[in-house]
């Protein structure tokens, strides 16, 4: 049954999805040819005025592929379970949690799809940057550019590369699933309440949210701390040697801030990942209740 | 025979509506046509909710076929709400394929058939269908599935008396003895001659529960003018 | 389109007065296969148990004979039909002096304006 809800969610969203992505990838094929153009570097007047046109469509299309996927979500799942269509959903024979599973695996898929869009759109957007402004030959130098950027920051993890961008795959990956659970769960619990649904929908979507930023600054602090005194305590040892020896050596200073930067942030990232994770968790089990035995449709 | 629906004492008290349903207790046998009779308010809607798995009781006990309402009552309710509760965007056919999947008991080629008799193109999305039509639609869908229990809320409401005639015709045509049908309505005089039995529902409770003909006999009425006596404000 | 039944009366009662009715007077002849249960409940618009039970009035009387290859059809035998035939039309004439009655006409005078206007009716 949950392949079957799957294949339906999935008809009834693709199509908004593919308008999306499609917009996108228009308004990047746009600015695109814009680059190879010297509508950007002439001086010409009204040429300027096309130029920020162009870069607004840009704007709003990525804008809209970012957030109105998210924000699409949001509406389809609500107008699917709790409005008229609600009717229609809850009296299949299925179980709750697939319901739920269903729109969370379709709509994983839907953003997943979309990033992937984004990350190709910017990268062709600044491909074509480059092509128009400096020439094909300089497309080399930019790949080397950022496959540097990656192997720097794998072996200052102490990772090899592959090891990292499994890390960030499996990272986003939490995240997407988690971050969706937890709209979803928050339209469920506006549903436990029996006026103003959407409204304590948005009101506990906003709490979730600020006690997720507040228990992440109170772990960025205490992640930071220990790395902090790891500096503190070098640079006690260094400027007591600074009365020994005349030339001090740096390196270590830096190298210890950077690896101090780098734990905190993966320190931080992985706890993140978690409380998001226990966040959507509880929030599945909660949504799966509310359907049992708190439903009361309009 | 079992009965197809054992419900005992139930109640549903909401939070500013306590007694929406209050101390119900009926059965319905099988192979009959029933009619839940009542004002609005009256606690059909509640019932109707309950019978399908929408709502949970406050207390009491609903046994369809010997179970609880849940996934597997679901598949043997076939339930059409008094709203248009099927996604817009689709197509009628869209929709069928929808129903085919998701109710083992759905036949689609008595839909089609439906459909076809009524001149209704499976190529037409929903939401270009006029109101009348829509109801058809949903009443075709529900009808085509060989369900135990069927329950229409409003079946003929907002429809003209045309479409009306046909939805009971339907109605008729799809009878079979081992199933049972629930119709929630108003329009009493409209569909009286269709019922075997009607349940009087009045403030949450049932206070009758007869045939038609019993009331037609015992009362010398029409269950419409009996119902206007027994409900008068 | 449905049949008009009076609403203040059982249902079934009036289906067994309309099927004797169509059955004396020839529409349904010594014989006929009748439709079935289903097909004439859809066309009357009433519950098929409503015309089932009609039905089974019209068996215990021997009006209709039910085979169980062949479904229900008329009875063969005549004179039981015209004897219905008599008894519903002995009904009709009683209830109507009962009215005549009710209007200040006796039994005779009641035959003699019969008179009168089938003559006048020719």
């Amino acid at each position: 049954m949950l392949k079957k809800l799957m294949k339906h969610d999935w008809i009834a969203l693709s199509k908004k999805i593919l308008a999306i992505n499609i917009g996108l990838l228009a308004a990047t094929i746009l600015g695109i040819i814009s680059f190879q153009t010297p509508l950007w570097t002439s001086n010409m007047p009204y040429l300027d005025l096309l130029a920020m046109l162009i870069l607004l469509i840009n704007i709003i299309a990525f804008i809209i592929a970012g957030a109105g996927v998210t924000i699409y979500l949001a509406v389809f799942f609500y107008k699917n379970l709790f409005t008229d269509e609600g009717y229609l959903m809850h009296t299949l024979p299925v179980k709750s949690s697939q319901l739920i599973l269903s729109k969370l695996f379709t709509g994983f898929l839907a953003q997943i799809l979309t990033i992937i869009n984004i990350i190709v759109c910017v990268l062709l957007l600044v491909m074509g940057a480059i092509v128009g402004f400096d020439g094909f030959s300089e497309l080399p130098e930019f790949f080397k550019a950022i496959g540097n950027i990656f192997s720097t920051i794998a072996k200052a993890m102490d990772m090899n590369l592959a090891l990292f961008i499994i890390v960030l795959i499996v990272y986003a990956i939490i995240a997407a699933l988690c971050s969706i659970m937890v709209i979803y769960g928050s339209l469920c619990i506006g549903q436990m309440f029996s006026k103003r649904r959407i409204m304590w929908s948005i009101v506990f979507y906003f709490v979730l949210y600020t006690i997720q930023q507040a228990v992440l600054t109170i772990g960025l602090a205490a992640f930071a701390q220990p790395q902090i005194e790891k500096i503190d305590a070098y640079s006690y040892q260094l400027s007591g040697s600074v009365v020994t020896s005349p030339s001090v050596d740096l390196t270590e200073l830096e190298r210890l801030a950077s690896e101090g930067i780098l734990n905190m942030v993966t320190q931080t990232l992985a706890f993140s990942a978690l409380i998001t994770a226990l966040a959507a968790v509880g929030l599945f089990f909660l949504s799966k209740y509310m359907m049992d035995r708190k439903l009361n449709l309009e | 025979m079992e009965p197809l629906v054992q419900i005992q004492d139930l109640t549903k008290n909401y939070s500013g509506h306590p007694g929406a349903v209050s101390n119900l207790t009926l059965e319905l046998s099988k192979g009959k046509i029933i009619g839940l009779l009542g004002p609005n308010g009256s606690g059909k809607t509640t019932l109707i909710k309950m019978l399908n798995g929408l709502l949970v009781p406050t207390s009491g006990k609903i046994l369809i076929n010997g179970k609880n309402p849940g996934i597997e009552t679901k598949a043997m309710v076939s339930y059409l709400p008094e709203r248009t509760y099927l996604q817009q965007h689709l197509s009628v056919g869209e929709i069928i394929d929808f129903f085919t999947d998701f109710y083992a008991d759905f036949k689609p080629d008595v839909a089609y058939g439906m459909l076809q008799n009524l001149g209704i193109n499976p190529k037409d999305k929903l939401k270009t269908l006029s109101k009348g039509t829509k109801e058809k639609v949903q009443l075709i869908l529900v009808m085509s599935r060989q369900a135990d229990l069927y329950i229409l809320d409003e079946p003929i409401a907002g429809v003209d008396p045309a479409a009306r005639d046909y939805i009971l015709r339907t109605i008729i045509n799809n009878y079979n003895e081992n199933a049972t049908i629930l119709l929630s309505t108003h329009l009493i005089s409209d569909i009286e001659n269709v019922l075997d039995e009607v349940i009087f529902i009045k403030n949450g409770s049932a206070i009758l529960h007869t045939s038609v003909d019993s009331i037609r006999e015992e009362q010398g009425k029409s269950v419409d003018t009996y119902f206007r006596e027994v409900f008068a404000c | 389109m449905a049949w008009s039944l009076n609403a203040d009366r059982p249902i079934y009662s009036q289906i067994v007065e309309r099927l004797e009715t169509q059955i004396v007077s020839g529409q349904y002849k010594p014989g006929d296969k009748l439709p079935s249960v289903r097909e004439l409940a859809a066309e009357a618009g009433v519950n098929p148990n409503t015309m089932q039970k009609a039905f089974a009035d019209l068996e215990r009387s021997g009006l209709i004979i039910t085979q169980r290859t062949s479904g229900r059809t008329v009875t063969e035998d005549v004179a039981m039909i015209q004897q219905i035939q008599k008894s519903l039309a002995t009904e009709q004439i009683l209830s109507f002096f009962e009215r005549m009655e009710e209007l200040g006409y006796d039994k005779e005078n009641t035959l003699k304006l019969m008179e009168l206007i089938s003559k006048e009716a020719k």
